[in-house]
């Protein structure tokens, strides 16, 4: 990848708008806040501290604008209903981005005005100008504390937040990033007390809040900021009521690779083809909450999501229903033995709550998150393209579409490409047999066509054991598809030149020539290398007459 | 989800702790100031707070000399370069010694309740230890 940091920042068109638009609003506002207290007449008094004054209240201010900012792309419920009519102007699912970035520019405005005011109590105790020492204003008042609380706050929260920590232990990440709640209230109080005023002493009174407020000349930034705050807040509560609507786990299959599925009843729960949610099982945490996508299609009666035992809690869960790490084991080795006997890979299993002592815990769920793949409908072509454990969204969308394919309701659809690279097919087991079915259940041959890229490296006896099965065979060794497994990483340049050809030539859609544009419709799932490649050869092969366009989901 | 590696955690707080010391020692040179002045100082209007006699040594080597500072500074330099750490830190048998950074952390948090700057993130480093 040449790509380096300036190409990256400046050279390409909406990321260059992103930083003129935020690091330009920001240095207005820090020119705004340092000249409005440069030639207040009436701060004549603080102005005496010259420039350290100055540059501390234009970072407050900034600093104000980020603490408003930082919790708009938090406000998952709100982005998800707004997210559809915005993918133009900005791309939603990079809110966690967006954090970041409001986060990073929140450190460093938050250096610039501590050092101001630093500076400034020094020389406000050298001088006099107010009776006081440097240590009263940062331990006794209210923006001291408030502030020296921050600091400590954000030593904590940023600290946790780094990607190695997260990685390791999760659990310190976001609980430690729930001190966010005293931060933002430590936030909108840091500017009470009065300290940008007109005359030497606070104005007294016996009333709340025991000084007339006449004098006081600060931004009152609060007043606006404080808005996103509290949507915040109200949202939290919101999934929290919404977390606690009837919800029943009904049935729990085990599947042969060790995925267990759980099929969820919450007739409050609606959703569409390609969004996660949170579960919560009370039994195994309280407090944790995990983000799944969900595998059903919105026509199915329960709310699916399919769980793989890789960490505490999921484990926890496996070993809640009988079948820990040990029983799934051997259970993908009898599978593994099946398939090379010829035998399929064996049913998926059903915990029986029956006859065994197993019961099924409560569970609660929170959602729906994430991008609807709805737009699918709207273009002549899809092409789902799913890398690693990034194919989960698709299951979803592939039930989805071949509901719709029953019901006639496809609307400009016309063919679907799917690809699914991955790295080893054992793991994926569950998504296996899910493609059996709908490629089964396939009419028209042409409708739906499945690429699977395999792109571990492959041992000899796999090669041999290739070599033998899948001469004549009807069914792909590996994957017990019709469609047969390709080896390797794809070639996007090639799959799309010829994608054009093919549609240009009107050998891929008949009487597609009629049409003036046909619509190819690129979402991609999966880590940000093929992202990029994707990205650019859907630019590349664009033409008159069609238009190949791309959406990346996160998740 | 894991375990937390409290010494990488303590990297990071160390790492941000030893920046910030850093910071402040350079504008310590510029705003001298004994932290601990108020204790038997006397307040004059203008001036500021007049140390008391007793503080005198610690006078000398923070206001007259910033000599505080300037070491509070190039201890964070070397501190840094043992926790980012520098290519060739790598090599040294102290880059892997935990006792030798505890022995630091504690002289720079020391150091750095001394003078005004530093003086309320000081703390944060007994953090760093664990």
């Amino acid at each position: 990848m040449g790509e380096n940091w300036f190409q990256r920042e400046f050279l390409s068109p909406k990321r260059l708008a992103f930083n003129a638009f935020f690091y330009g609003t920001h240095f207005i506002i820090f020119a705004y806040g340092w000249y409005s207290q440069q030639t207040n007449q009436k701060l004549a008094g603080l102005n005496t501290l010259k420039w350290s004054v100055w540059s501390s209240r234009g970072a407050g201010l900034v600093l104000a604008y980020d603490g408003g900012l930082i919790l708009l792309p938090m406000l998952r419920n709100i982005i998800r209903v707004i997210r559809p009519h915005l993918t133009w102007l900005f791309p939603a699912d990079e809110n966690i981005w967006f954090h970041r970035q409001v986060a990073y520019s929140m450190a460093f405005w938050a250096m610039v005005h501590t050092t101001a005011h630093y500076v400034n109590f020094i020389n406000v105790e050298r001088t006099q100008i107010r009776k006081q020492l440097a240590l009263e204003i940062h331990y006794t008042q209210a923006g001291g504390i408030t502030g020296h609380f921050m600091l400590l706050v954000m030593v904590l929260m940023y600290s946790t937040a780094h990607q190695k920590i997260r990685k390791q232990c999760f659990e310190a990440f976001w609980y430690t990033h729930h001190l966010a709640f005293f931060f933002m209230i430590a936030l909108y109080t840091h500017a009470t007390g009065c300290f940008v005023r007109d005359s030497t002493d606070p104005d007294y009174s016996t009333v709340f809040p025991f000084y007339k407020v006449g004098h006081c000349l600060g931004y009152e930034s609060w007043r606006f900021i404080i808005w996103p705050g509290i949507i915040y807040f109200g949202e939290r509560i919101w999934r929290e009521v919404r977390a606690r609507k009837a919800t029943r786990l009904s049935k729990v299959l085990v599947h042969p690779s060790g995925a267990m599925e759980l099929r969820i009843i919450k007739p409050s729960f609606k959703y569409v083809a390609g969004q996660w949610l949170f579960v919560q099982i009370p039994e195994l945490s309280k407090l944790q909450w995990h983000p799944f996508t969900i595998t059903s299609a919105p026509e199915d009666p329960y709310v699916s999501i399919h769980i793989r035992q890789v960490g505490d809690w999921t484990e926890a869960l496996g070993e809640r229903f009988g079948v820990g790490p040990s029983v799934v084991k051997t259970m993908t080795q009898a599978a593994i033995k099946g398939k090379e006997k010829g035998l399929g890979q064996g049913d998926f299993v059903e915990i029986d709550t029956v006859s065994s002592a197993i019961t099924l815990p409560a569970v609660r769920i929170d959602g729906p998150y994430g991008a609807p793949a709805e737009d699918v409908f709207k273009a002549e072509v899809a092409m789902l393209i799913g890398a690693g454990i990034g194919v989960t969204p698709f299951a979803s969308i592939l039930k989805h579409i071949w509901y719709r394919q029953k019901r006639g309701t496809l609307g400009r659809l016309r063919r679907v490409e799917f690809f699914w690279i991955c790295r080893d097919s054992p793991s994926f087991g569950w998504f296996q047999s899910l493609l059996q079915e709908v490629e089964a259940a396939q009419a028209d041959p042409n409708f739906l066509r499945i690429n699977i890229y395999l792109t571990q490296k492959i041992g000899e006896d796999m090669l041999w054991n290739i070599a033998v099965n899948d001469a004549g065979a009807e069914y792909d060794p590996l994957t017990l598809l019709r469609t047969r497994t390709m080896f390797g990483r794809p070639d996007w340049d090639s799959i799309y030149s010829r994608m054009r050809s093919a549609v240009e030539g009107g050998s891929y859609l008949p009487g597609s020539k009629s049409q003036l544009k046909t619509k190819v419709a690129t979402y991609f799932c999966g880590p940000p290398v093929i992202a990029k490649d994707l990205k650019e050869a859907t630019n590349k092969y664009s033409s008159a007459s069609v238009d190949f366009t791309f959406a990346k989901e996160h998740f | 989800m894991g375990n937390l590696i409290w010494h990488e955690y303590a990297r990071f707080v160390a790492i941000t702790a030893t920046v910030y010391g850093m910071w402040a020692g350079f504008w310590g040179l510029f705003y001298r100031k004994f932290f601990w002045d108020f204790v038997g100082g006397t307040l004059r209007d203008p001036g500021g707070i007049q140390p008391p006699p007793s503080a005198a040594p610690f006078i000398m080597i923070i206001v007259k000399i910033p000599l505080l500072q300037i070491f509070g500074v190039l201890m964070a330099f070397f501190l840094l370069a043992l926790e980012w750490p520098l290519p060739l830190m790598k090599k040294l048998p102290i880059y892997r010694n935990l006792v030798v950074r505890i022995v630091l952390l504690f002289f720079q948090a020391f150091i750095n309740i001394l003078y005004y700057q530093v003086s309320s993130r000081g703390n944060r480093q007994q953090k760093a230890l664990v």
